[in-house]
């Protein structure tokens, strides 16, 4: 049993970091259809849209 | 009857102006306030409500027109001609209308219904700068408000004047012309003549806005007219006609003599609405200047704050680092006394604990890393910087510009990189961008004060600090070898400006601590979490009868490496560090944690910690650690937005290549030179 739950954490872990990596390469959804972006002059973006 | 109604409101004006306050006073948005020029290359939306209105407030990017030629200027004229706002906000800086009411001169030519807020009135009226408010508007044809961004005032009435705007309910709004004098008007008719013979152009269009950019060269609309009308040959002919005649008849090109024509319209305004006016007296931030951005002691002065910055950090800081670590320390012997002994105990205690509290106790230096950023951008003390460093990365062939982002990299290399935007040139952007990993992002800092803290004693702060400027050293060293090698040519000038000094705001520079101290907890509870379970789990497994760390799969990667690190002076410990800590620099930190855990019932683990690093390492071993720290490959994070911003991924491995090499060359010199030299 708790080396199962153990494994579940670290499976959980390595997901966490996946995750991470993978949305390092991603753009926010958000950004894709910005006017500014799309200019390349939108800078450091601080829009947080619902 | 009482249904809500939506508009739209952009926000218009130069940088420097005080428009990210008005944006923050209308919308209530914890938006940080920067000083130099072109911090607000970004677009910010935000909601403000008056009345039955909800209103949608855009920021633009900070112009000084909207000729096009800048990207900033292409940003806010796009937006205005295609995302047509219902109302336009132009934010001026009283205390310089003649410069500031340029922008207003084209907003007039666009016909677009706006509302002036006469900005920073505190300032003006201190400097006695009185102005009649109301001629001004009549003469402009736009209702003018006096306002105060960083204390509110005057907001209510904006956005009251906004709304009349709108509803097409105030008297002072008018659509006025400038007039540019009896041959320009000629052509200007003609032009537009020609232009209306389109009608796809006219719907779209005001033709006298489109004659007075084609007078002026703008190469989007004219790009625009051939791609849309029909009759090109006609308007082009009627163009190339008209600028002859302008430049015969007038002696100068039609752009300069159109912008002179706007100059003297706003002359003409302001010799009407001065009521009072104060003389070029040297203000306060002139004097200030006289010293700080002086040619000799500039730079000492630049480096002397800097070193104050850094001491304070590591000093400062020891004193709630040393309470965050005793309270872990309680935490962990506490559960160690709790919890039956297992795996879970193991994994909690060794993993968990360690690797998350052994980063997080440098939360209150982060913090006051950010405090001293914060006050130096909300100062102003920030563009004097990049002006002092201007002269001396000119003289390298960098972009003056350049060393904007280089600063923002000391917070975080990613939002630096971002910051490359307002670099208009694409080569000079390419190579800012790869040179940024270069300078110490704040994620490098637990490194260096854990290692610098644990071998270097009292002068901890000294080598942090120098461990920074090598940094910028090499990111200028680096950037010159690219400027010769690969993206050969000289940079573009450009006019740096200087906005006054100005008191920080207490909120603000709170507001940017926690941003950042929340930024860190979060990763904290997120990836140096994650990262610290699989580096338990890889030190801990395969469990065998004797268990040996060497053995594990932690034991495994770590030799597998350590040939390549062992000239540098640290071991396959310090290599499993440097892998994990690709994904984000604090885990270097966490990393360690793991892996020296320190005993279960230990109080405090810092210390314990501490001695262990130094059975492990050597001074000049840590110093050496700490240069392959700052120069190997970018975070996860960083290369991520750097594949982003270059477009391709082969610059982003060109930038894993070049900085694992430079890092193992760095740290190999100055371990191997140190030994040579009898250091240890």
């Amino acid at each position: 049993m708790e080396i199962f739950i153990v494994a579940l954490i670290c499976l959980a872990a390595v997901f966490v970091l996946g995750r991470h990596l993978k949305n390092s390469f991603n753009e926010n959804e958000a950004c894709k259809n910005c006017s500014l972006r799309k200019s390349g002059a939108c800078g450091k973006c601080t829009i947080k849209k619902s | 009857m009482n249904e809500k109604k939506r508009i739209k409101i952009a926000l218009a004006g130069n940088p420097n102006s005080g428009k990210s306050c008005i944006f923050n006073a209308l919308t209530g948005s914890n938006q940080r306030v920067g000083n130099w020029a072109g911090v607000t290359v970004e677009k910010k939306e935000g909601y403000a409500k008056f009345g039955n209105y909800e209103i949608e407030v855009v920021d633009l990017p900070g112009t000084y027109s909207l000729t096009a030629f800048s990207m900033e200027e292409l940003v806010a004229r796009d937006f205005i001609i295609k995302e047509d706002p219902d109302v336009v906000i132009n934010v001026i800086d009283s205390t310089n209308l003649e410069r500031n009411l340029y922008l207003t001169t084209q907003l007039i030519e666009l016909g677009v219904k706006a509302v002036v807020a006469l900005n920073m009135s505190d300032e003006a009226k201190h400097k006695g700068i009185i102005i009649d408010i109301r001629k001004l508007g009549e003469l402009l044809g736009m209702p003018v408000v006096e306002t105060v961004g960083t204390r509110g005032i005057g907001i209510q009435d904006l956005l009251r004047e906004a709304v009349a705007v709108h509803e097409s309910k105030e008297p002072l709004s008018r659509h006025i012309h400038i007039n540019y004098g009896g041959e320009v008007e000629e052509e200007i008719k003609k032009i537009q003549a020609a232009l209306k013979k389109d009608r796809d152009l006219t719907e779209a269009f005001s033709t006298r806005w489109l004659a007075v950019k084609l007078l002026e060269h703008d190469k989007q609309v004219r790009d625009d007219i051939i791609a849309k009308a029909g009759a090109t040959d006609v308007i082009l002919k009627q163009i190339e006609t008209s600028h002859a005649h302008i430049e015969k008849i007038l002696g100068d090109e039609s752009e300069i003599i159109l912008a002179d024509a706007r100059y003297g319209f706003i002359k003409g305004v302001l010799h009407e609405v001065y009521i009072h006016r104060a003389f070029d007296r040297i203000t306060i931030s002139d004097r200030i200047d006289t010293i700080l951005t002086n040619r000799l002691l500039g730079i000492p002065i630049l480096l002397g704050l800097l070193w104050v910055m850094f001491q304070t950090t590591f000093t400062l800081g020891k004193y709630p680092m040393g309470m965050i670590g005793g309270l872990i320390g309680h935490i962990s012997a506490f559960l160690s006394n709790t919890m039956p002994d297992g795996l879970i105990k193991d994994l909690v205690v060794n993993g968990i604990v360690s690797g998350v509290g052994g980063v997080i106790v440098f939360l209150p230096n982060i913090m006051i890393l950010f405090f001293f950023i914060s006050i130096f951008e909300d100062t102003g003390y920030m563009a004097r910087a990049a002006f002092i460093m201007d002269r001396v990365m000119h003289t390298l062939g960098l972009h003056g510009k350049s060393f904007i982002p280089m600063i923002m990299g000391f917070g975080c290399n990613t939002s630096a990189i971002m910051g490359t935007r307002m670099l208009e040139n694409k080569t000079d952007r390419l190579l800012t961008i790869l040179i940024n990993p270069l300078i110490s992002c704040s994620a490098r800092l637990p490194v260096y004060i854990l290692l610098a803290g644990t071998f270097f004693g009292r002068n901890a702060g000294n080598v942090i600090f120098a461990v920074y400027m090598t940094g910028i050293v090499l990111a200028i060293l680096v950037g010159r070898l690219f400027r010769k090698t690969i993206f050969k040519g000289e940079a573009a000038p450009f006019v740096m400006e200087l906005p006054p000094y100005r008191l920080p705001l207490l909120k603000s520079v709170a507001i940017h601590m926690w941003e950042k101290g929340s930024v860190f907890l979060r990763k904290v509870g997120g990836i140096i979490l994650a990262a610290s379970i699989v580096v338990w789990f890889l030190m801990s497994f395969p469990r065998t009868a004797e268990y040996k760390m060497e053995q594990s799969y932690a034991g495994q990667i770590g030799k597998f490496v350590a040939p390549v690190l062992e000239p540098l002076g640290f071991g396959w410990k310090g290599g499993i560090a440097l892998i994990t800590g690709i994904a984000a620099k604090e885990i270097v930190v966490s990393t360690f944690g793991v892996l020296y855990n320190v005993g279960e019932n230990e109080v405090d683990r810092m210390e314990k910690l501490q001695n262990a690093l130094r059975k492990d390492m050597t001074p000049l071993a840590a110093l050496s650690f700490m240069l392959f720290t700052l120069i190997y490959i970018p975070c996860m994070g960083t290369l991520g937005v750097m594949y982003r911003e270059l477009g391709s991924a082969k610059w982003a491995l060109f930038a894993v290549g070049y900085s694992l090499t430079l890092a193992w060359l760095v740290s190999f010199v100055v371990y191997r030179g140190g030994m040579l030299l009898g250091v240890r």
